[in-house]
């Protein structure tokens, strides 16, 4: 089978004649070449890491920031094409907004995760192109826990203990796997984002990376907070920490 | 094979082929294949079962969000084979049409009823060049006051019937031949049987047996019309059944 679509791929209304939607499969491949995006699901948090390019110097701290607010209480972090991730933040903040106008109550996350799965879906239809982008939706509820959610170009929609996306998506899935995630409390899961992505990293083809951070849980009081630049700073100082150790060790 | 001589596009949007063929229509069969799971519908005396596998595509994913089946209405219930997002989109247009139908007409939509309106709107999709066909079959299941057990199949051409026995997916062919085999035979099954029936087919066409958690059973009865998923005891207790038996 084929992976380039040659005259299947130029309009999401068309099937291959295997049945696959190519336009959907190379939105996918936009999320698949942007910066590595990982969440991780603890006992009462949960965590989302970006690895970042930051393309100039010029630009201020955390110019075009990926961890973003649907509400007060789900956070968002989305991977891929830049302005198409900053629509669907768009679309969550209105979804959430209008609901909460219409029930007086926050928005659960399934339903949000739900909204934005059949919205990117209608893209995949074949009247505009899909969206480039895959959004992770994350909240702490007192009954239900830690949640992580996460939207795909395809409008493919699970909920996960743990996921990561992008470039490094394999190696970080595997340092993820080697992790005993329900036991981690908030500070070692920003501890272990740090470490998985500065392990992931190749510093040889990737220059001027920056890592951001998404945290709510138990200790923010169930609010989603981007965290502050000095403690993700202190996390990569643990984390660089640590690789040398274990490097030393070898 | 020869082709007969076309512009090009006939492959590409939904317009005849020189040979009377909708390509598109036909690309969008092979997508229900592409999650490479099976259902199965079967019809019993008082009651309707749907089988289908439940797959987690990695162990990262929380199981209660991974599933094929959807409460279309109190009543009706539905398993959707094919391209997922395809499917919620489906079964949310489904929900949308009963729930309208029981507002506008006072009464509730029979499952005869919503698979035709399903069925059309999927030809619809094949007569029109600015949206695809949906990658996806739908098997419906009620239990009609008048009508009985019901199962229903919709497909991405527009063509809906009631079945007896039906199966979707990668497996259909031996699948189907076991159904034709085994109602050849009989075809007054009670609810449990008719479970049974289900399962054992699944089990015949994957070539495995089954555990409780790589399955999804949907059941209707004349007993509960209300639509019901079997909870992981129930389908245990029924592949024990088929398992002592032979």
């Amino acid at each position: 089978m084929s992976s380039i679509g040659t005259g299947y791929d130029l309009a999401a209304a068309t099937f291959s004649p295997d049945g696959r939607i190519f336009q959907v499969e190379y939105a996918q491949k936009a999320v698949d070449n942007s910066g590595t995006i990982i969440a991780l699901r603890g006992k009462d948090a949960v965590v989302t890491a970006v690895d970042k390019v930051v393309a100039s110097k010029l630009l201020i701290q955390n110019a075009n920031p990926r961890v973003g607010n649907a509400n007060e209480y789900i956070g968002v972090t989305a991977a891929g094409v830049y302005p198409d991730c900053r629509s669907l933040l768009d679309y969550v903040q209105g979804e959430a907004l209008k609901y909460l106008q219409e029930f007086r109550e926050p928005i659960p996350i399934k339903k949000l995760a739900n909204n934005l799965a059949e919205y990117v879906h209608i893209f995949t239809l074949g009247i505009s192109r899909p969206f480039g982008a895959s959004v992770f939706l994350t909240a702490y509820d007192a009954q239900r826990g830690p949640i992580v959610y996460v939207v795909e170009p395809s409008g493919l929609a699970y909920e996960y203990k743990a996921w990561s996306v992008g470039k490094h998506r394999q190696a970080a899935k595997t340092e993820i796997e080697k992790l005993k995630l329900e036991d981690m409390d908030q500070d070692q899961l920003i501890k272990e984002a740090a470490r998985i992505l500065l392990t992931v990293r190749d510093e040889s083809k990737e220059k001027n990376l920056r890592i951001e951070m998404g945290l709510v849980g138990a200790a923010t009081g169930g609010k989603h907070i981007s965290i502050p630049a000095e403690q993700v700073l202190e996390a990569e100082r643990w984390a660089k920490e640590k690789l040398e150790e274990d490097d030393l060790e070898d | 094979m020869s082709r007969g001589s076309s512009a090009g596009f006939d492959r590409h949007i939904t317009i005849f082929s020189p040979e009377g063929r909708v390509y598109q229509v036909e690309y969008a069969f092979k997508a229900v294949n592409s999650t490479n799971l099976t259902a199965i519908g079967v019809k019993g005396t008082d009651s309707a079962v749907i089988v289908v596998q439940k797959r987690l595509p990695d162990r990262l994913v929380v199981s209660e969000s991974v599933t094929s089946l959807y409460q279309l209405t109190p009543t009706i219930g539905c398993a959707m084979v094919g391209i997922i997002p395809d499917s919620k989109f489906q079964v949310r247009r489904a929900q949308l049409e009963a729930a309208n139908w029981k507002y506008e007409n006072g009464y509730n939509m029979s499952c005869e009823l919503l698979s035709r309106r399903m069925a059309d709107l999927n030809q619809f999709y094949t007569q029109n060049a600015e949206m695809r066909s949906l990658g996806t079959t739908m098997l419906l299941l009620s239990y009609d006051a008048e009508e009985g057990a019901q199962i229903f199949r919709v497909d991405p051409a527009g063509y809906y019937r009631g079945m007896r026995g039906v199966s979707v997916g990668v497996k259909q062919q031996s699948a189907n031949s076991f159904l034709e085999k085994k109602f050849k035979k009989k075809t007054a099954y009670n609810t449990e049987e008719t479970v049974e029936l289900g399962l054992e087919c699944l089990q015949t066409a994957l070539g495995s047996d089954l555990k409780a958690t790589e399955v999804e059973v949907l059941l209707v009865s004349k007993d509960d019309p209300t639509v019901r998923k079997l909870s992981l005891d129930e389908i245990d207790a029924r592949l024990n059944a088929i398992a002592e038996r032979d």
